[in-house]
Order: structure tokens, then sequence, then C-alpha cells
């Protein structure tokens, strides 16, 4: 495996920089989007009308979907660096990982009862085959975050393992 | 590690078990959606009517996102099995993870730049030009994500495999 490494190791640190220059951005703009529209909310609360109205307007898939991708894409960038690099100490993305995948899990839940199964949809959106392609979904795509949590709670001490014996 | 996994290993099992029957579940639905897909197309060839409207309409559009997570929930449930099971050799989708991983990268950029193009074309390089680079980031990020993880999965299951012998 350490061939590897010593054979690819200029096109595994230009990826890492790639990743965390992508990661960054997209994290970014994933954070304005909430930002700004945390704001517009914000100014409608007093007016019932105005804020169901603008609820259903907001972009919830890039706020739900660029976060954690951004998230994602950083804390890849610093498991390939921790794979590759001994003398590099895990990032706080890696050393949180688990709490962090757990955490999108539960928000991912909540947005989803929110947007898709709760109030901000119109009722004429709603049916049976929505609830049938939702829930599966849902499940999956928790299953597999906190699956992906326990994973990375256990690989961790495992490549600590073999690094300390190489 | 081993002393977690023995506490938890009906847990484990549990959740192997949940994980497959959802993902296997998911796939169906997918799977569902191609086939209407197809049928559509061989009734009516690539156009404007392609995509139905009624309720099985969601299947059809989503059958992208609904492959690749049932796909993503039954690779994470064998991935956990490798971990805890020392006779388990892992199954197709982990054997062959790293293909799969490139496959959806192809996927992610095909699907971004047809995404960009219908962009561009319906709305103009000026009036898209957020909306253009909004897409290109994100994808270049999913992109980026699938690749690391398809590196990732390649060598952490040589260094499992290492510390398995060696216990």
């Amino acid at each position: 495996m350490n061939g590897f490494f010593v054979k690819n190791e200029g096109l595994l640190k230009f990826y890492c920089i790639v990743a965390r220059i992508t990661g960054w951005l997209v994290l970014s703009v994933g954070c304005l989007a909430a930002a700004s529209h945390s704001l517009a909310l914000y100014s409608r609360i007093g007016n019932r009308e105005a804020l169901q109205a603008y609820l259903l307007q907001v972009p919830w898939g890039m706020i739900v979907n660029f976060i954690p991708a951004g998230i994602l894409a950083l804390g890849v960038a610093q498991f390939i660096r921790y794979l590759f690099d001994s003398d590099y100490q895990q990032g706080w993305i890696l050393r949180y990982g688990q709490q962090i995948l757990c955490l999108w899990a539960a928000v991912y839940c909540v947005w989803a009862y929110l947007v898709e199964i709760g109030f901000i949809s119109p009722a004429t959106t709603k049916s049976w085959w929505r609830l049938i392609f939702l829930l599966p979904f849902l499940g999956a795509k928790v299953l597999a975050l906190v699956g992906l949590g326990q994973i990375l709670r256990r690989v961790i001490p495992v490549i600590d393992e073999s690094r300390t014996l190489v | 590690m081993n002393g977690f996994i023995e506490k938890n290993k009906a847990l484990l099992k549990i959740y192997c078990l949940v994980a497959r029957a959802i993902g296997w579940s998911i796939l169906l639905l997918g799977g569902v959606g191609i086939a209407i897909l197809i049928v559509k197309l061989c009734k009516i060839g690539i156009g404007e009517g392609i995509l139905i409207r009624g309720p099985l309409g969601i299947f059809q559009r989503s059958w992208f996102i609904l492959m690749t997570t049932g796909l993503t929930a039954l690779g994470v449930a064998q991935f956990i099995r490798y971990l805890f099971d020392e006779d388990y050799q892992g199954g197709w989708i982990l054997r062959n993870g790293q293909k799969i991983l490139w496959a959806f990268a192809f996927l992610v950029a095909w699907k971004g730049v047809s995404m960009v193009f219908v962009s561009v074309s319906r709305y103009g390089i000026r009036d898209s030009l957020l909306l253009v680079l909004s897409i290109a980031l994100f994808n270049a990020g999913k992109l980026l994500v699938l690749i690391g993880l398809a590196q990732i999965l390649r060598r952490v299951m040589l260094v499992i495999k290492e510390s398995r012998t060696l216990v």
C-alpha cells in the first residue's frame, strides 16, 4: 500500500488541495444561502401568509445539499491525507465525523418532515405514492449516514494501528 | 475495537438486516422507475412527453437517486458486516465498490454537463451564469467526493485485511 502512496503522492496532494478548495466553496455557498433565507424568513415572522408563501419558495435543496456536500468533500480530503501522510493528525471533521454524520441524519429527518411530509408542502402535492417513495428513501439515507459514522469510528483505530506497525 | 464489536454484535446484525431490506426495496423502486422510462421510450421515443405526470412519475424522475441511495445502503451494510464478521469476504458491491463509485462519478459529471448545457441553451450564458456556476460547483464537489471515496475504499479494505491477519 505504501508503494502506491509514494508513487502517487503528487496526485494525492493535488487531489486534497482541489477537494479542500471545492469543499470550502460549496460550504460557503450553502451557508450564504442559509443565512440569507433565514434573514428573509425572520423579516416575515409577523405575517403568517407571507411566511407560508416564502417557505414554499425557499430552495431547500440548495441549503440541505450544499452544506453537507461541502463538509463531506473536506472530510474526504482529510481522510485521504490521513491515509498517505503519516505525520498528519486528524482534522476536526475526521475527529468529529461520527457526530457530524449523526447530526446530518437528524437534520435530514427534520427537513424531510417539514418539507415533504409536514406543513410546508401544499396538501395537493402529498399522496400515498409520494410517501411510498419517501419513507424507504429517508430510511436508507439515515441508515447509510449512521452506518458511515460507525464505520469511521471503527476504521480510524485500525488505520492508527497499521501506522504504528509500519 | 473487537470488544465493541463483541458487545454490539446483535445490534450490528440487526442494522445490517434492516439496511439490506431497505436498500433492496429502494433498488426495486428505482427498477420500477427505469422500467417505466424504458416502456415510455419504446412507445413514444425521446421527446417532451417522455416524463409522466401521474403519481408514478416520481419513481421515473428519481430512478438515479433511488439507485444510488439503495446501492449506498447495501454497500454500507456489507462494509459493517465485513468489519464484524471475520469469515465474511465482502459482497459484490464491496468487491466492486471502486468501479461502482467511478461509474457514479462519471454519471454525476455527465448529469452536471447536461444540466449546464440545458440551462445555457434555455436562458443564455448571461442570465444563467449564477445557476451554471452553482451547478458546476456542486457537481464538482460531488465528483471529488466520489473519486476520493473510491480511493479510500481501496486502501481501507487492504488495511482491514492486514489487521484481520494480525489478530
